[in-house]
């Protein structure tokens, strides 16, 4: 309950930062080094791709990081407690909203226990996201802001899943 | 001076000088009860530190070097891989002086102490130089500093056990056979996820871009640093987007190791270095923690010039008892493979008519099957979508409406089976590829000569090469070079120059669609032009790109390939010193197992500019691996009228 409470609180302080982030272009999950997978080489010039292209071809793929903001992490890279659901629905959301539908698998059960789930009431939590699929991913556009607000709500109407 | 008193003048200067000597005496005087009471004013427990270090030698320690990324020149000089100057706590003195830097780090652990968390006191800084400086010094109290911060951070990542990964190659870019590697600190879940276990990644830091990347990347112009990040950000990045298999191969270090990483982690975090692409990349920079760890590991020393990450996975897995196991994470292409396999095919064709273009009729005809085999279908056509469209690419509106539409079909089929994957079979951990490089010893005959040829070869992998661990089509070679001997005529010549080889063979099938391309640079004898070899070395660059498919029947150990070519040298035996032309390559190759592979490649190239022709190549070659490390192989070849027959043998290093 306390878990949930907390849940909705980040939500709320986190859903219009997010949304203005994302606006301006910058993350402010990335600095746990994010930003790299979610917005990949796209957010580089033609030149930075072709150079980066040709480095690619000669010796292997290239890391590079890109850090930008840090609200979603301590300056020491470590994923702050009470974003940690938050964080891990933005990074894996294209996993879980696959995984939700099926009702099983690694990303979802991971994150049915960041929302605070103990590991005995996880499959009760899985079968709830399967049958409420349609109330968490409304339509093809749901960001993982508005993924957590709609759990918010609803995870508070059934306090038996995570109480 | 004459004490003479003419108008008072000589008695000033008498004056001056007696007045300028009590000055000095008295500033002397002064200074040496400064300096007294300076050696005062440091502490005992210090001064004991000092001397007892010095007693030790402790700046000679070899794992004092090691925490320091100190490295010995061949005049005896030391020198710190680390350029960041909040590194030292001796000032830029402490890159070349590993004496001077012991004694400023003892120094500034009796540094006053530290309130705010934003500054890191230096005991809390360098966690492992204390570490090791208090087990070395037992009779010495050093002060006591609070290190929340860190505190906080390492109970935060409280890691089990360590292991490293390995991310292996990807669909048609042979380079990705080089390969990454990065840590990952277990936390040992109950559950038996591993996804919020953090890692240890050193990557560059990309600030400046376009064109000047190469360059700035193999010169050291970009700055690399360390982060951690929890595991599922690398599982996106080279499971899904890459679709990368990741190997983990967990290593067995004790409590005390582990501590010795993660204190000796905590301060790289906080440093930054020069990254060089080719020799001090991600790779490179995991084989000083582990060193650290566990000294008398000896990993870094032979990756000083060119370090490829699959090379250092390889020294880590044959270090004995390093490696506890090995597992494997499949990547969402090696998933969507294996699950595929399960599929019959009328259901494979249902699954991919959802997947590209979805209608009534396709899910009529699902909706018709049992419901087990409805889940088959609509799992593997998600795969399939996620594999053209991608993950986190723009994905146009209307695949995403799809993906919408089925994964709402999926949400009403209750989830009764787990997902049972197969993994590659074992055999093919990727560390048991053959060595990235190659020295080769052949003799062969042509018309007008019989010849030697020595050749070495830097990385990295050829299709006649033992495919075990390597991508079966994949060619990559980086500086090559090979010289040969004439015995008729008693010449020594380049034979080769290649700087760069790339074949990339990816089959087609209905769901796979990837397009095969080759590309060369470098220089090569133009034997077509029939003149002595030595004589013919022209600069050519060539590339092209085509179809591979399997051939039916053979299933996946045969494949043709046809490729259209662009062709372009300089030399000056050409007519105008040059040619550019296009053609057409055509090829089969046929892998008899790993160690037995067949490849017979022809191309015809018309070069309507410069020196004009036409140029009909023809090559076989089959080969033998003999063992990990060696392999045997003929090849037969002819450029227009010039023929050969060669025997070679390979040893990889």
């Amino acid at each position: 309950m306390k878990k949930l409470l907390a849940l909705s609180m980040a939500a709320l302080v986190m859903a219009p930062t997010l949304v203005l982030a994302k606006e301006g272009g910058a993350h402010p999950m990335a600095g746990c080094g994010v930003g790299y997978v979610l917005f990949g080489h796209t957010k580089n010039n033609k030149g930075t791709q072709i150079g980066s292209a040709l480095v690619s071809w000669l010796i292997g793929p290239v890391t590079s990081s890109m850090t930008s903001g840090t609200s979603g992490c301590t300056d020491d890279g470590a994923v702050k407690f009470v974003y940690a659901a938050e964080l891990f629905a933005e990074v894996n959301l294209p996993s879980l909203k696959q995984e939700m539908a099926m009702g099983q698998g690694e990303f979802v059960s991971t994150f049915a226990t960041l929302l605070g789930a103990k590991e005995r009431q996880v499959p009760a939590i899985l079968v709830y996201f399967q049958q409420e699929y349609k109330t968490l991913f409304p339509q093809a556009d749901v960001t993982s802001t508005q993924l957590m607000g709609t759990l918010s709500r609803e995870l508070a109407k059934h306090p038996e899943l995570l109480g | 001076m004459p004490l003479i008193n003419i108008t008072g003048t000589r008695f000033f200067y008498i004056n001056q000088s007696i007045v300028k000597h009590l000055k000095l005496l008295i500033l002397l005087s002064l200074g040496f009860s400064a300096s007294a009471s300076c050696e005062q004013a440091r502490p005992a427990e210090l001064l004991e530190a000092l001397r007892e270090a010095e007693q030790q030698k402790l700046s000679a320690d070899s794992y004092w070097h090691q925490l320091l990324h100190y490295r010995r020149n061949m005049w005896g000089r030391y020198r710190s891989d680390i350029d960041d100057p909040h590194f030292f706590l001796s000032g830029p003195r402490g890159q070349i002086d590993p004496a001077a830097e012991l004694k400023a780090t003892l120094e500034s652990f009796f540094d006053p102490p530290v309130t705010s968390t934003d500054i890191l006191h230096p005991q809390c800084k360098f966690r492992a130089r204390l570490s090791w400086l208090k087990q070395k010094l037992p009779e010495v109290t050093f002060p006591d500093q609070d290190c929340s911060r860190f505190d906080a951070w390492r109970e935060h990542i409280s890691p089990t056990s360590v292991s490293l990964v390995f991310a292996s190659y990807y669909l048609n870019n042979p380079a990705s056979m080089y390969g990454h590697t990065f840590l990952k600190l277990n936390r040992g879940d109950a559950s038996g996820s591993t996804l919020l276990d953090y890692t240890i990644n050193y990557a560059a830091r990309v600030d400046l871009g376009g064109i000047l990347f190469p360059v700035l990347g193999l010169s050291g112009g970009y700055r690399g640093e360390f982060a951690t990040m929890p595991f599922y950000v690398k599982v996106q990045q080279y499971n899904n987007s890459e679709s990368r298999d990741l190997w983990e191969y967990h290593l067995n270090l004790n409590q005390e190791e582990i501590t010795r990483l993660i204190d000796h982690f905590w301060e790289m975090l906080h440093t930054t270095k020069a990254y060089f692409f080719l020799n001090k990349n991600c790779s490179y920079e995991m084989l000083p923690l582990l060193e650290v760890a566990r000294p008398g590991l000896h990993l870094s020393n032979r990756f000083q010039y060119r370090t490829i990450p699959v090379d250092t996975l390889r020294i880590v897995a044959e270090a004995p008892g390093l490696v506890a196991r090995i597992d494997c994470r499949a990547s969402h292409l090696t998933k969507m493979l294996a699950a595929r396999k399960k599929l019959r095919p009328q259901e494979r064709v249902l699954a991919q008519k959802l997947a590209l273009r979805g209608s009534q009729s396709t899910e009529q005809e699902i909706r018709a099957l049992p419901i087990e085999r409805q889940v088959c279908v609509l799992d593997s056509s998600h795969n399939l979508l996620k594999h053209r469209y991608g993950f986190f690419k723009d994905i146009p509106s209307e695949v995403k409406e799809r993906e919408q539409k089925l994964l709402e079909w999926r949400s009403h089929i209750p989830s009764t089976t787990t997902e049972n994957v197969e993994l590659p079979p074992l055999g093919t951990y990727p560390h048991l590829g053959h060595g990235s490089g190659r020295v080769t010893l052949s003799a062969g005959v042509s018309r007008e000569q019989s010849f030697e040829e020595v050749a070495v070869r830097s990385a990295l992998h050829d299709l006649n090469d033992r495919s075990t661990a390597y991508f079966r089509g994949s060619q990559l070679e980086m500086f090559g070079l090979k010289y040969r001997t004439n015995n008729q005529r008693g010449k020594v010549y380049l034979e080769q120059l290649s700087l760069i080889d790339i074949l990339s063979l990816s089959p087609r099938d209905e769901w796979l669609k990837p397009r095969s391309w080759k590309f060369h640079l470098g220089l090569d004898v133009a034997k077509d032009l029939d003149r002595n070899p030595e004589g013919s070395l022209v600069a050519s660059t060539n590339g092209g790109r085509g179809r591979t498919t399997t051939i039916p029947g053979m299933g996946e150990k045969a494949v043709i390939y046809g490729l259209l070519i662009g062709d372009a040298a300089v030399g000056s035996d050409f007519d105008k010193g040059y040619r550019w032309g296009i053609g057409g390559m055509s090829g089969i190759v046929l892998h008899g197992s790993p160690s037995v592979q067949f490849h017979f490649n022809a191309s015809v190239l018309r070069y309507p500019a410069g020196h004009i022709g036409n140029v009909v190549r023809m090559k076989f070659t089959p080969s033998l691996a003999l063992t990990k490390m060696s392999s045997v192989r003929l090849s037969f070849s002819r450029e227009n009228h010039h023929q050969e027959a060669m025997a070679s043998v390979n040893v990889y290093y």
